[in-house]
């Protein structure tokens, strides 16, 4: 049956092609700014996405439920940035020395973004708090879609969110 | 402090994030990605599998045992005496013609026929010896009661420490024993552990003629001794080590004989070759031309066993005789 089993591949690959394709036009730009807000350094933000997409690519035979690629391609975005921010907190560990910020062109174009006290403030929340406010006032998801998102109940969702709206609201008190 | 109400929170990540422009080759990025993935696949996944195979074929090498049939014991390991014993039957020591009537004019009083009069006392024998051998314990002299101590229980040999074993090593402690006579008993002193057996053979020749060779290969030398020499010919006993400090007669098949010597008409011979006893039997019409009929023995744990058996005729004194004893040194 290799015939069969052949056709059969590519037709997979042109149909992930064509989700892929769809999926980068409608929601490529919205995934990059939740990474931007989840990720402490901005410039790094398209590359997890750009990685989220190729893997959801090669993953596309084994999804279950096509129609959920949207909510697979943001639980893999936001453990990739949930990776990229330990691998970054490990090199930080084991650096001999602080290295020197040196400015590359993305940070130039996200200056604005660096700049903005809101994402200031929400650097400074810890990661899950971080998560859980994105993912429910910007993803605009439900609690349980974030609840499944960050692998945790709901209950601990609403805590986070709580704990973190708060934490927001006294660093953003000046903003408003 | 007032509270930050969910929709200004959205609208204020929603003006932070709003600068952020995608970069126009992202796609092209995503794309060469996806090339870049498939191009690695097959061969990441084919290094992948011959490294797995490699690990799960050393796993099974260094987990598999080792096809060595060496195992590796202490050197004399302890052994118990067994509690298991049962009656036996005197054992009969083959002379030339099974005994039929021949006289018997060995030295020192010994008696027409031989037998072998095992001593009593349970004693640890070759696990599974059977009632075709006798077994010889190391006992006082005073001791006469027949005995066999076969059967469940009984413990393993001691572990021989070379195979073949050492020239005249009967225990298989690498040392040479000693055999010596005392009238019409046969005495081994055993080099392991100084014990001393006692076989009665009915009869000795003295001074003794005997040899130890290791004719099955099991690590214990077999003990052959010349019990009688009558009209040109010879008899022999062969006794093997049973267990500690143990030695037991080894009979044979009926009709057969250890002897050597050309009688009359009827001759005898035999000889030790690859781990097997060949006897031949010879008879004539005439005294010169026999027929030879030669069986093969091989050992068993229960002592000797018809093998082969084959058939020639030999003309005397032209062809080379086979009625001799061609077992190491013994004549």
């Amino acid at each position: 049956m290799p015939a069969r089993s052949d056709a059969a591949r590519s037709d997979v690959a042109r149909d992930a092609d064509a989700a892929l394709t769809a999926l980068y036009s409608e929601h490529y730009r919205s995934l990059v700014r939740l990474a931007a807000l989840l990720l402490d350094d901005v410039g790094l933000c398209e590359e997890v996405v750009q990685d989220a997409y190729i893997r959801v690519h090669g993953a596309w035979g084994r999804l279950q439920d096509r129609d959920k690629a949207l909510a697979y391609l943001r639980q893999t975005v936001v453990n990739l940035a949930r990776s990229t921010l330990r691998r970054r907190l490990v090199a930080l560990k084991h650096a001999p020395k602080p290295m020197p910020d040196a400015a590359s062109a993305e940070e130039g174009a996200y200056s604005l973004v660096e700049r903005a006290a809101v994402i200031q403030a929400l650097r400074e929340l810890p990661r899950r708090q971080r998560e859980a406010v994105v993912l429910r006032y910007y993803a605009d998801m439900s609690e349980a879609d974030a609840a499944a998102v960050m692998g945790c109940s709901v209950g601990s969702v609403k805590a986070y969110t709580s704990r973190g709206l708060s934490a927001l609201s006294g660093k953003l008190e000046g903003l408003r | 402090m007032s509270a930050l109400e969910p929709d200004e929170l959205t609208r204020l990540l929603t003006e932070a994030v709003e600068p952020i422009r995608p970069s126009p080759e992202a796609y092209r990025q995503i794309r060469a990605g996806i090339a870049r993935r498939r191009r690695w696949r097959i061969p990441a996944f084919t290094l992948g599998g011959m490294v797995m195979a490699a690990l799960i074929g050393l796993a099974v090498v260094a987990i598999r045992p080792s096809p060595s049939s060496q195992v590796v014991e202490p050197a004399a390991p302890p052994v118990m005496p067994t509690t298991f014993s049962e009656p036996s039957r005197a054992a009969t020591v083959p002379s030339l013609g099974g005994g039929s009537g021949h006289p018997s004019s060995g030295g020192g009083g010994s008696a027409p026929g031989s037998t072998t009069r095992v001593p009593t006392s349970p004693l640890p024998t070759r696990p599974t010896a059977s009632a075709s051998s006798q077994s010889v314990a190391p006992t006082s002299p005073q001791s006469s009661a027949p005995s066999n101590s076969t059967g469940p229980g009984s413990p393993q040999l001691p572990t021989p420490v070379a195979k073949p074993a050492a020239a005249n090593d009967i225990d298989g402690d690498g040392q040479p024993d000693t055999v010596a006579p005392d009238g019409t008993n046969l005495r081994v002193r055993f080099s392991r552990d100084g014990q001393v057996a006692r076989v009665a053979l009915g009869s000795i020749i003295t001074p003794l003629n005997s040899a130890v060779i290791d004719i099955d290969g099991d690590g214990f030398g077999e003990l052959l001794v010349q019990t009688q020499a009558a009209g040109g010919t010879k008899s022999y006993a062969l006794l093997r080590y049973a267990s500690l400090d143990e030695l037991a007669v080894l009979t044979l098949p009926s009709d057969l004989a250890l002897g050597a010597g050309v009688r009359g008409n009827s001759a005898l011979g035999f000889r030790c070759a690859d781990k097997t006893l060949q006897i031949s039997t010879g008879t004539s019409s005439d005294g010169t031309q026999f027929n030879v009929a030669t069986t093969t023995l091989g050992f068993t744990p229960d002592g000797l066993a018809v093998q082969d058996t084959a058939s020639s005729t030999v003309r005397l004194p032209a062809d080379s005789s086979p009625f001799v004893v061609s077992c190491g040194a013994l004549s």
